[in-house]
Formats: structure tokens, sequence, C-alpha cells
């Protein structure tokens, strides 16, 4: 008996609670409540002093009560929630290398220039750029551009913005370091103020990624980071973007406000003006599954890193929005070449022949990639259109590995040769084990020994640092659309104390594509630029120093209401032109 | 003796004494079986370990599939009884188009062997150490003692992560961390038990015949507390296959292709909305066959603690 009271209390309370909700849900509409009086003048015969006399008479002939009803719209919403897979690591523009830093970053800062959502580049704070000769850019800034706190921007501002990333040990907080960004635009050497609106950009050689790249580098005020520090800055940090900073729970959700003093943006990109949305949140969700089920009740507006799977259940499902952008983030099995069996080129080209990518492309992703021919994405503005990629063809690859003296002599359905197994360990992150093991499994069939061994980047990196490892399978992106990034860091040869080869994890060093990769950062010439890009890939994609997997779109999806929103190649959520429809 | 034994020489005193013995065993495990079978839930445990042992013990011969080789193209395939089933795969696949049955069997081979292994040789040293500790006392027991209390303050879970993370993941790692902190469990039981037997007088009585201290550790007094350790051990084997469940979750533990429930679990979270059936199939996996084993392991402690005993 008491059970039961206790559960109807429960019940009771539950009903008592949600009576309120319920109600407050839905606005009131308008009430207006009048008396309608409907009179009618007759003629009537009275009978004054014994005659009888016509008179008029006012004569209520109906009262009726009439209500009028003005239905008031919903107020618009005006606040615009965004679920991040990974919290930023900073709010310093200067400060990260990682994606969704500068995704949250952006909406708060301006840089010179801004990439719509596929490559192109549109000036933002730079009014124009010029190039004086091959190695000096002249930057005329725009005038009246205030910053959160009501100061303008002058060429102050950006000449220590940049030196604040080019100069060693800027950045005092938490421990004096220098830029992380500084690889971003390694060849910028100085920066000189002309006047209050110029600025001169020195480049050590000719760079003709830089505007690409000079996307990715955002103006701080000089002014408030002198006045209150790295640290303070990043507490409530100030830029020139359509949102203010307005709070913060650590990292993980991050509230920003119009700003409504914001110049514009960019004049090339409509719409321009100040944002249309009162404020945008950040939250962090890093499961997939659970940010998706967020957007689907409505808790989140927009989400990012939509996994493939779920992509097409989104798009069928009413009242959500999916969208997909070209992605700058290929993947790659890289290959240890300086150790067997990966010394043997024909070892690892049969390793590319046995992957099947259509399939991986079908299947994990749902069409939503592409599999890749040779070391660059195929959206890349350099691609060598003559290479495809490696047909899936077991037995070429059989036969490659038989021809290097890999052959299954005692049946145990792995290949050996000189009486060791063909086995390797496959290292890669947990973000992307439904590739790896897929990888896996279609060399297993092959007749390789492979297992898949997950690592936290901060583990596994000082190893790959040092060729110790077998396979390694990552990404690397690159937004610019421009080979010198890949190009630098991936299939360079490794070079102490240098940026060249420092995400080259296959110890791959070829003396012909490190002198291309050289001379392709310096050669502004694009026909040029292009037959030396198409040598370089010819030559890595035959050496084959990694399995060239695929690189999967930018896929993202948001409320159907949510207008002016799509995703971006480079992960950036625009949000100073979303808004949200009215209903 | 001259009553009891016909004939006066060892070898027939020794027969004596196993026949003896084997009818003692004989009586107890008919006592047992009686003690069991009034306790359904306690059997029914049982029965279900014993048909994990059995289903892990013939996995290559009963399940339909390869464990560890997939196929993409029947990829997140859901359970017979669903619309979109692919014919054979009963239970549906994973994200690499594994079947899931079959994963479920070959994970209980990973789950059993990891709590067999990390309870035994917990056991092997806990008991060992334990007995000597609780015997000899002195500094061997201070040492010993205090360096248990150390472990003791860690909770398990954080402990096994920060071990796993240091050795890095795999099979013996994830042995190795699992008993670097079991054993001291069983230490505890061992030596508070051997405390106790030591002054009982049977001891006295091994001590003042002439027996070694060896022989009354191994003999005199190990048999008589062997039931507890055997009843903890059973406890403490459930808890071995969250941990493990749990380590393999968080991608410490069991690494792929090798098919261990806690991992399976863990792909699944991502695959929730549409493929429901790939994390909570091995959940129900991990979650009945760690029920059954504390039911049984319940079970056993009824009937065989004296202390519990009211009759």
């Amino acid at each position: 008996m008491a059970v039961k009271n206790r559960m109807l209390l429960v019940l009771m309370s539950l009903v008592l609670m949600a009576a309120p909700l319920a109600s407050c849900g839905t606005p009131t509409p308008e009430v207006v409540e009048r008396q309608v009086v409907v009179t009618q003048i007759v003629q009537e015969t009275v009978i004054v002093e014994g005659t009888p006399v016509m008179v008029e008479v006012t004569k209520v002939v109906e009262v009726e009560k009439q209500v009028v009803v003005t239905p008031t719209s919903l107020p618009a919403r005006d606040v615009i929630i965004v679920g991040l897979s990974a919290a930023p690591v900073t709010l310093d523009p200067a400060d990260h290398r990682t994606r969704n830093s500068e995704t949250v970053i952006r909406n708060m800062f301006d840089g010179l220039v801004t990439r719509d959502q596929v490559s192109g580049v549109h000036l933002e704070l730079a009014e124009s750029l010029e190039w004086l000769d091959e190695q000096t850019l002249e930057v005329k800034l725009r005038q009246g551009v205030l910053f959160h706190d009501g100061v303008a921007m002058t060429a102050d501002d950006v000449v220590f913005t940049f030196e604040r990333i080019i100069n060693e040990n800027m950045i005092e907080y938490p421990e004096v370091h220098s830029s992380p960004r500084k690889g971003l635009i390694a060849p910028l050497e100085s920066i000189d103020k002309i006047d209050d609106y110029t600025v001169k950009m020195n480049f050590s050689a000719p760079w003709p990624p830089a505007i690409q790249m000079l996307v990715h580098q955002q103006i701080v005020p000089k002014h408030y980071l002198e006045e209150v520090g790295t640290k303070g800055f990043i507490e409530h940090p100030i830029g020139t973007g359509p949102f203010k900073f307005l709070s913060a729970t650590g990292l993980e959700q991050i509230v920003l406000e119009r700003f409504d003093d914001y110049w514009g943006g960019a004049p090339d990109l409509e719409p321009v003006g100040p944002p249309c949305v009162r404020q945008v949140v950040f939250r962090v969700i890093p499961e997939a599954s659970t940010r998706v089920a967020a957007l689907l009740a409505g808790e989140v507006d927009i989400i990012q890193a939509l996994p493939a799977e779920l992509a097409d259940t989104l798009a069928k499902t009413p009242g959500v929005q999916v969208g997909t952008a070209a992605g700058t983030q290929p993947k790659w099995m890289e290959m240890n070449v300086n150790q067997p069996p990966f010394d043997d080129v024909r070892v690892r080209q049969a390793m590319n022949y046995a992957v099947d990518k259509d399939l991986i492309v079908e299947a994990i992703y749902g069409g939503r990639a592409a599999a890749l021919a040779g070391p660059l994405s195929p959206y890349n503005n350099y691609i060598n259109t003559s290479l495809v990629p490696y047909p899936y063809d077991t037995e070429k690859a059989l036969a490659l590995l038989a021809e290097a003296g890999w052959i299954d002599t005692n049946s145990d359905g792995i290949l050996d040769k000189d009486g060791i197994s063909l086995a390797f360990t496959m290292d890669t992150l947990e973000e992307f084990r439904s590739l790896a093991e897929a990888v896996a499994n279609q060399l297993r069939a092959l007749g390789v020994d492979v297992g898949v061994r997950f690592w936290e980047y901060s583990v596994v990196k000082p190893m790959l640092d040092a060729n110790e490892r077998m396979a390694y399978l990552d990404d690397w992106g690159d937004s610019a659309f421009d080979p010198v990034g890949h190009f630098e860091a991936k299939w360079h040869g490794r070079v102490t104390g240098q940026t060249y080869g420092r995400g080259n994890f296959s110890g791959y060093n070829n003396a012909r594509v490190n002198e291309l990769t050289k001379l392709g950062e310096i050669t502004p010439d694009p026909v040029v630029r292009q037959l030396i890009y198409d040598e370089a890939q010819q030559i890595v994609y035959d050496e084959a120093p990694a399995i060239f997997l695929i690189i999967p779109d930018e896929t993202e999806a948001a409320r159907a209401d949510i207008v002016n929103w799509g995703p971006a190649a480079d992960s950036r959520i625009n949000l100073h032109d979303v808004c949200v429809a009215a209903q | 003796m001259q009553g009891i034994v016909s004939g006066d020489n060892r070898f027939s005193r020794l027969v004596y004494v196993w026949r003896v013995r084997w009818k003692v065993r004989a009586r107890n495990l008919a006592e047992f079986w009686r003690d069991l079978r009034g306790r359904p839930l306690a059997l029914l445990g049982g029965v279900v370990v014993v048909l994990y042992i059995l289903g892990a013990i013939s996995a290559p011969y009963i399940s339909p599939h390869s464990p560890t080789q997939g196929n993409l193209r029947y990829r997140l395939r859901p359970p017979a009884w669903q619309e979109g089933a692919e014919p054979g795969y009963y239970l549906g696949t994973d994200d690499q188009g594994r079947d899931l049955l079959t994963r479920i069997i070959f994970g209980a081979r990973v789950s059993l062997l990891v709590g067999l292994l990390s309870v035994g040789i917990s056991v092997a040293i806990g008991t060992a150490l334990g007995a000597l500790a609780g015997y000899y006392r002195g500094w061997l027991d201070q040492l010993l003692s205090r360096f248990a209390d150390l472990l003791l303050a860690f909770p398990f879970l954080i402990f096994a992560i920060g071990m796993m993370t240091f050795l890095g993941p795999g099979f013996t790692n994830l042995i190795v961390a699992l008993t670097f902190k079991g054993w001291v469990e069983f230490f505890r039981l061992v030596r508070g038990e051997m405390l106790a037997e030591k002054t009982k007088e049977y001891v006295e009585a091994a001590k003042v015949v002439g027996q070694r201290d060896w022989a009354i550790i191994a003999s005199e007094v190990l048999p008589n507390i062997i039931q507890s350790v055997f009843v903890l051990g059973t406890l403490r084997m459930g808890f071995m296959i969250i941990m493990e469940a749990s380590l393999s979750f968080l991608g410490l533990g069991i690494q792929p292709p090798t098919p261990a429930w806690g991992s399976m679990v863990s792909v699944g979270r991502d695959y929730m909305l549409t493929a429901w059936w790939v994390s909570t199939l091995p959940g129900i996996a991990i979650l009945i066959m760690v029920l059954a084993i504390n039911l049984f392991g319940e079970g056993l402690r009824d009937i065989l603690d004296p202390r519990l005993r009211v009759e």
C-alpha cells in the first residue's frame, strides 16, 4: 500500500511539474474582449396624452460579445547552438594547430582574407593585396573596423599579430613558447608598417600559396594583449569578428554574442552586416551518436563531423538537413620504408593493390568519400590528373608479393619468406577505427597477418618520429588546396629542426621529391608548378610509401530551419551568415 | 592404531587414510549437491557458467563464421528477427561486416580466460604470501601488509587504467595489470584466516608432533581455509571480467581483431542510433555472464561458509 501511495505521489508531482511547462511552452496570443451593442432606430407609435404620436427610439436589438484574437507569432529563435566533436585547445588565434580551435576562433576574429565554403579566397580585413615584387606583399587595410572593445583596428595590430607568430618565444603563457602557427606562414620574414592602414609583408622567397595560407591567421588587438597579456586574452578574447566573447565553461561550452558594431564581413560574400542571430553557443559533444541525438532532440542546431553511416538516415529525417563539402583531410596508411618487409617497393605497391577503396567508400562512408590517386587529394589545385587510384587487384598484389619472395609455403593462409610470416601491426588512433579495421581485414584476406593497435597521439608520436613503428594510418589536414602543405610535411624527407617531413611517418626520403618539393614552394608560375608537382606525385605514387586510401567529405547536419548554412571544406562553421527561418 | 588398521605397514595405513578422505569427500560432495539444489538461483548461475565455458571451448566448432574476417558488403545488418537481416547472421553484423554471434562466442573465451587467469594468479600469489605473512608475522608480515594497504588505497579501475597506459595494451599486460592489485584481496583473506587458525589446537598438535612449518601451512591449515578462498575467487571472477570489459571499452585492453566484449560495446556506441545490436548484444553477454558467476558465487558462499550456517 505504501509503495502504491509513493508511486501515486511521484506521478502527481510529475503531473504538477509538467503543468507549468506545458503552459509556458507556447506564447499566449493577444486576446481582446469587448461588448458589441447592436442598436436599431425604429419608429414606434406611442400614445401621448391620448393621441398616438410617431417617435423614433433607439432600441437595443442584440448584445453580442466580440472576441478579437490577434495571433502572435512565436518569437524568432535567436540563439544557435553548435555541437562540436572536440573542444578547441585555446581561444588564442596564434596558439593552436587544431581545426576546432579555428572553427570557434574564426567567429570571433577576422583575418586579412577569408575563404568561402569551397576554395575561393576573398578579402576580409584587407582592402587590397598587391605583390610589389615576387617576395613583397603590400596589404591595404580596411578602415573603420572596430575591435569588440570599440578600439579601431590599425596596421599596428596587424604587425603585432604577425610578429607574435613569426618571432621566437612571443607567447608567454602558460610558459614562454613560440607560436605553433609559424609553420603555416614560415616564409614570412618580417612585416613593416607603412602607414596606419598599410603594411608590407616581406617573404624570404617567392611563395605561391601565400594568399591561401593567410586565411588561417587572424588579427588580434595589440593594445588589449599588451594590457592583459596572453593569460587575460584567452580568458576573455577580443577580436574584430562578428561575435564577441561572452562566457565559457572551460572550453567545453563557449557562448558568443552578436557584435552590433561589426563592420560587415567580406564584401564578396553575401550577406554583409552584423550577424543574424543574437547569440551562438559552441558545445562539445565528443560522441558522434550523442551529437546526432542532440540534434534530433533539438538541443543543438548544427552538428559537426556527422558519421557517414548516419548521414543517409538523417537526410531522410524530417526537420533535419545534411550538408557535405569536399573534404581536406586525406587518409593514408604509411609504411616504414626503412624496415622489412616495407623496404621493398613491390610489397608497398602490393599493399596498395590489395585494398578495395571503392568498397570502403561505399560501405563505410556511404559514398561520401573519394579514393586517393596518389599522395594528394583529388580536390587539390595541382592534382596530377593522369594518375588513377591503385585498382583493387588481389592477383596483381599476390604476384608482386611473390616476386618479392612472399609466398604461402606452409599453407597456413599467411604469406611467408625464409620462414618468417608477413605480419605487422597497424598503428592508428581511435577515430580511424572503422577504416583501419577494414584495411586490416582486406590485407588479412590477402594473407598478411595484420593487427591493429589504437594509441593516444601523444604516446605514439615520439615512436613515429623515431621511425620505430611499422605502419601508421591517419590523416593530415590541409585546407589550402595547395600541394605545399602535404609535400612539405608528409613526403619530403625528415629534416631535424625544420618543418620538412614533420609528418613523414614512413621514413620516405627521395632526393628528387625533396628537390621538387622545395622548387614547388618558390615557383610562382602555375604552369611550371603543375609540371613540378605532376612529377613529384608520379614518383610518390610509384614508390608508394603509403597505401593511398580515401578522403571523406566534410559532412555536417543542421535543423531544417537553419538557413544560409553549409559545411565548408576547411571545416569552418561560419555563423555570421546563419539565420533561423521564421516559423 | 592396532584396532583400526589391520596390518602395521605404512602402505596399508596410507590406503586407509585415503579411503577415509574419499568417503568424506564423497559425502561432502553429496551434501554440496543437496545444498546447491536447494538454491535454484545459484544452480541456474552455475548452469549458465558451464554453458559459457562449453561455448568458449568449442567456439571454433559451433560458431557459423570467422570472428575476425568480415565482409564489408554485409556491414551493420540487423539480427535475424528484424527486417533487412542477412540470412545466416543470426545476431546481425558489426561495422566490419563480421558475424556478431560468432564474435560474442569468441568473446567469451577472452572474458573467461582473463577471469580465470587473473583470479588464478591472484589466488596463487595472495594465498602463498598471506599464509606466510599470517604464519610467521614479523617484518615479512609488516612489509607485505603495508604494501597491500598501499595498493588498496587506489581504486581498482583507476589503477588498472594507469597500469595499462604504462604497459601498453595487450593480453599479457592486461593479466599483469589485473593481478598486480588482484592478489591483495586474497592476501588479506588468507592472512586473517591464518592468524585465526594458527592458535587452534590442531596446529599446536601438529607442532608438537614435530611437523615442519611448511607442512603445517600446506597440509594442515590451508585445507581449512581454502573454501573461503574459493568463494572469494568465484566472486572476484565476475569483477575481473567487468574490469577486462571496462579496459577493453576504453581501448586499453584486448586489441583488435581479437573479439572482446568490452571493445565490441565500445565500437557499437557510434552506431547506437542506427544499429543498436552492435553494442547491446555483447553488453547483454557480459551482463548474463557476470550475473551468473555472482549468483553461483553467492550460492557457494552460503553453502561453504560455516559462519553463515544457521541450522
